[in-house]
């Protein structure tokens, strides 16, 4: 039994040196594209809820779905939907949480500070301009 | 090469090219941009045979036949299959001839330390790079277009090895029938 490749696929001792170097680096270029597609297609997709000091939950913002917390002070519900999450009723006193709204864009968060919760979307925080002139 | 041979030459090439291509596209195509491109074997193997001039001929002749008789001519995927296979044919022709120089046997099979399968992977790249810029220039201008990049380098190796794979064994039996390829020209 051989351990050659070529033994196995006798097709391959027709490409030269040259050959497989650029079918290498063509694959190289073509997996860093996938690696980073990957990554892009991640980003902004998963909110992270925390409640006091307790670890971190993740929440996929693709399922449609209301989460009941339990704060410092009560109960804090929060409502994921097509790909926005926002925190509906809270116990809180000031309802800033509340009056965030909806967030959906990478490093955005929602705080209720009486309620010790934190809701964030992860990935990386994207530059965005508010306007560009040439 | 005298001209009645020429013509003959070429109209043949590109009758088989054209076959090809409009029996390929007859095929069922799950992914639409996902082609073998078995009239680039007929590109390569006139490149080898013939030379530069024919190949690149035939690559842009080929393309304009196929398409009327499939009706898509001056259509977007017509331009897209115009350029891909111009630029295409123009790469794949430019490192034959440099090869031709740089090897001092002009009948080697390894063109600038690429062999036929290397040179129809190279072809492959470029052909779907092409379409991909002309797409993005002149169809849709989103830079979302480019997502489809690394597949298409994928596609092409595999395509493209297929290709030349097929190409390398035309040209050998053309090479065994007519030994000396001065007779053709």
């Amino acid at each position: 039994m051989s351990l050659l490749l070529r033994d196995w696929f006798p097709r391959l001792s027709m490409l030269t040196r040259n050959d497989r170097i650029l079918i290498f680096v063509l694959v190289a270029i073509a997996s860093f594209y996938f690696v980073r597609l990957f990554f892009v297609s991640n980003e902004g997709r998963e909110a992270l809820v925390k409640v006091g000091s307790n670890p971190p939950q993740k929440v996929s913002l693709e399922i449609n779905k209301r989460i009941n917390v339990e704060g410092e002070k009560g109960r804090v519900v929060i409502e994921v939907k097509e790909g926005r999450v926002r925190v509906v009723e809270s116990s809180c006193f000031q309802k800033i949480c509340v009056n965030t709204g909806w967030i959906n864009k990478p490093g955005q968060n929602i705080v209720c500070l009486p309620n010790k919760v934190l809701v964030t979307i992860e990935g990386k925080k994207s530059p965005t301009m508010d306007a560009v002139s040439y | 090469m005298d001209g009645k041979k020429r013509i003959v030459h070429i109209s043949a090439l590109i009758a088989l090219a054209s076959t090809l291509q409009i029996g390929e596209s007859l095929f069922p195509h799950p992914l639409p941009w996902l082609r073998l491109g078995l009239a680039n074997m007929i590109t390569l193997t006139s490149l080898v045979i013939f030379g530069y001039a024919i190949a690149v001929q035939v690559a842009v002749l080929r393309t304009i036949l196929s398409s009327l008789l499939l009706g898509t001519f001056f259509t977007p995927g017509f331009f897209l299959s115009f350029s891909g296979a111009l630029v295409s044919a123009l790469v794949m022709g430019g490192i034959y001839s440099l090869g031709k120089t740089v090897k001092s046997n002009p009948s080697s099979q390894y063109l600038f330390g690429f062999s036929i399968i290397g040179v129809s992977i190279l072809g492959a790249v470029t052909h779907n790079l092409t379409q991909l810029f002309v797409a993005y220039v002149f169809l849709i201008r989103h830079k979302g277009v480019f997502l489809t990049l690394p597949f298409l380098i994928v596609a092409a190796v595999v395509t493209g090895f297929i290709t030349g794979y097929g190409a390398n064994y035309l040209s050998r039996e053309i090479r065994r029938i007519t030994p000396d390829d001065s007779k053709l020209r």
